[in-house]
């Protein structure tokens, strides 16, 4: 064997132990000019160029032209097409706003196993159509808040008309989860110039509300006509809710999680629980930081002595220096003597590495003693004066 | 042939020697140039004359998987168990056959043979503009078909959760976040957190789905995992631009054995304003 395949076989099975250990990585890119929002002028036509990179997959560009007929896409050549947006005055679009899509994915491989994932990437277009009439959207935003906070509303009307609207103004009710209404507020009057926004922001005192669910309703009111929008929010308190726990313990070591949820609109620093079973604390978890209304798992290993049997036990659940006792139950249980394990022949991946580790040292030492046995030989030449031709 | 004489071995070694110090003078030179700078040169005529540059930056939407596999081999359910299940988070819980459950701790003693999993996929946003996230499902995307067997009432079978990779820590982030993903969509909670979801609604402050690091059942339908298709919180910042996806099974002692290896296919998209 020449040294040339003996490190041609060392690259070999380096490639391979590569392989094996390496994640595949898949991209995907598609670049073009940002052209949305579009504003709708029927008969115009607007070409945009895209470039699709990233990738060494074959492709599949899709359309979705949404209500509008006249968008196509060109042929895909070296990965460039062309997006031609064409609206047509033959076909009428109600004032509004609308959508469509373009995207571009990955055409799956032949023979992918296991847990396979491909990549997409879209471009979502809005078209802003407006209309020669007075009409308007409303956004209504109310956020969850903390008890006690003043509850802040913004309502915002914009207009999807050309003619100026010279009186718009909102009244916002807010109700409780039974639908009875708690208050109302007036917004003041407001001139509304053509394809513009007005913004309207309101407190109103939430200071009597109770922590729960709510909905705010908004009408508005312009020149005659009105429209009405709603939204829900939460009013909640410095509070960790449980959703779930460990309710059944092996004797021995064992796992332990609890699932709490905060019901907080700031963050809770300093999370963590401590577990009583029969007056003995068990456990205390690791402390974490809970976002606003985040759920997280707080979890911890603990070593149980107690003789099997149903025991009460007290959760305390510690956040920003305040604790509460939730009351649980908890089963402990003897675990039987795992099955002896069938000795199983070694799996398929264990037997491959095996092979290639021990392919890989017979190639050290083939190299080793080829370059010895070179070595031995280049010696003896120098012995025999160079005329030795064996 | 003759060996060559000292003599010439030297002429040769000046004559590269000057081609070495001609080369670096002129490459110094040129340096210069683009520095505005001439240099060694004595005199030069220059021109100046005005002109129009137009650049545009066009907007990229790019979406990287840098791990597109999760492979958890072949193996068995231990006969002392009624199930197994395993994460890509090389997280495996063993469910006894008299009821109890252990996580972690024990090791994967219901879990025979099987392949440990420890990464998922990292889903990365590496373009220049903001992008939302969801996923498409094909194949074999319920448990019945991936795996089969029966469950106890509401025990997770295929499951899906997303870790930002600041807690997640995955390797082949392009920069390792140091802050929460999908952190960009304004007021709502909904875009301040991954959240996977199949509600599009966003005229409810108060909104379901399941937030970072819970599992919930893998849909054949697709999920959003941040944002949706008008709200795009995953910011292109290289700090806070990644999720681990993390795939969960729960491998019944009865499931049947086909010697067939089940597979499905998640499309991860990323989304942005066209």
């Amino acid at each position: 064997m020449k040294p040339s395949h003996s490190f041609w076989h060392i690259f070999l099975v380096s490639s391979l132990f590569l392989v094996a250990i390496l994640p595949v990585v898949s991209a995907l890119e598609l670049s073009g000019t940002k052209l949305s929002p579009i504003i709708y002028r029927s008969g115009a036509t607007i070409t945009n160029h895209y470039t699709i990179s990233g990738t060494n997959a074959e492709v599949d560009v899709n359309l979705d032209p949404g209500p509008f007929q006249g968008i196509t896409v060109t042929e895909v050549v070296d990965n460039e097409f062309d997006l031609i947006i064409y609206f047509s005055p033959e076909q009428y679009i109600a004032p509004g706003s609308y959508s469509f899509g373009l995207s571009v994915k990955e055409k799956p491989a032949a023979g992918a196993g296991a847990i396979s994932s491909l990549v997409a990437v879209s471009k979502i277009f809005t078209v802003e159509v407006y209309s020669y009439d007075k009409e308007i959207d409303l956004s209504l935003d109310v956020p969850n808040i903390n008890a006690g906070s003043p509850l802040s509303l913004q309502l915002t009307v914009i207009s999807r008309g050309y003619p100026d609207i010279n009186s718009v103004f909102g009244e916002i009710t807010i109700l409780n989860a039974d639908a009875v209404p708690w208050g109302t507020i007036r917004t003041e009057e407001k001139f509304l110039p053509g394809l513009s926004a007005v913004t309207f922001t309101e407190v109103f005192d939430a200071s009597s509300l109770v922590v729960g669910n709510y909905a705010a309703a908004a009408t508005v009111f312009y020149d005659g006509q009105q429209e009405s929008a709603n939204t829900t929010f939460l009013i909640g308190n410095m509070d960790i809710l449980v959703r779930n726990y460990t309710s059944t313990l092996p004797r021995g070591f064992a796992d332990f999680n609890v699932v709490v949820v905060s019901n907080w609109g700031n963050v809770l620093r300093n999370v963590y629980a401590k577990l009583f079973i029969a007056g003995q604390e068990l456990l205390q978890t690791p402390s974490l930081d809970l976002l606003p209304w985040q759920e997280a798992q707080l979890q911890g290993i603990l070593k149980v002595d107690l003789v099997p049997g149903g025991y009460n036990g007290t959760l305390q659940l510690f956040f920003e220096g305040e604790h509460k006792d939730i009351p649980i139950i908890v089963t402990i249980i003897e675990l039987p003597a795992a099955a002896p394990e069938v000795q199983q022949p070694a799996s398929s991946t264990m037997v491959i590495s095996i092979i290639l580790i021990i392919l890989l040292l017979a190639v050290v030492v083939l190299v080793y003693f080829l370059f010895h046995r070179r070595h031995e030989k280049n010696k003896g030449r120098s012995r025999s004066g160079g005329n030795d031709d064996f | 042939m003759r060996d060559p004489s000292n003599k010439t071995i030297i002429a040769l070694l000046l004559v590269a020697l000057a081609i070495t110090i001609a080369g670096t003078i002129v490459s110094i030179n040129k340096v210069m140039e683009l520095r505005g700078s001439y240099g060694l040169l004595t005199s030069a005529a220059t021109s100046s004359s005005t002109g129009q540059t137009n650049l545009t930056i066009t907007a990229t939407t790019s979406i990287t998987n840098q791990n597109n596999t999760i492979n958890f081999g072949s193996g068995r359910v231990n006969a002392s168990c009624n199930f197994c299940a395993m994460d890509s988070n090389n997280t495996v819980t063993n469910l006894y056959a008299n009821g109890s459950n252990i996580t972690g701790l024990a090791g994967s003693q219901c879990c025979v043979s099987f392949t440990p999993v420890t990464d998922g996929f990292l889903i990365e946003n590496t373009g220049n503009v903001n992008i939302s996230v969801g996923y498409t499902c094909s194949g074999n995307c319920t448990h019945l078909l991936f795996i089969g067997g029966s469950r106890y009432p509401g025990m997770g079978g295929l499951e899906i959760r997303v870790v930002p990779n600041s807690i997640g820590v995955q390797v082949g982030d392009s920069l390792v976040d140091s802050l929460l993903s999908c952190q960009g969509g304004g007021t709502y909670y909904r875009d301040s957190s991954w959240n996977v979801t199949n509600d599009s609604s966003y005229s409810q402050s108060a909104f379901g789905g399941v937030r970072n690091s819970v599992y919930t059942s893998l849909s054949s339908l697709g999920h959003w995992l941040c944002g949706n298709n008008t709200h795009y919180p995953l910011e292109a910042t290289n700090t806070r631009d990644a999720a681990v996806v993390d795939i969960n099974i729960t491998i019944p002692a009865d499931a049947i054995g086909t010697g067939v290896q089940s597979s499905f296919t998640l499309t991860f998209n990323g989304t942005s304003a066209g």
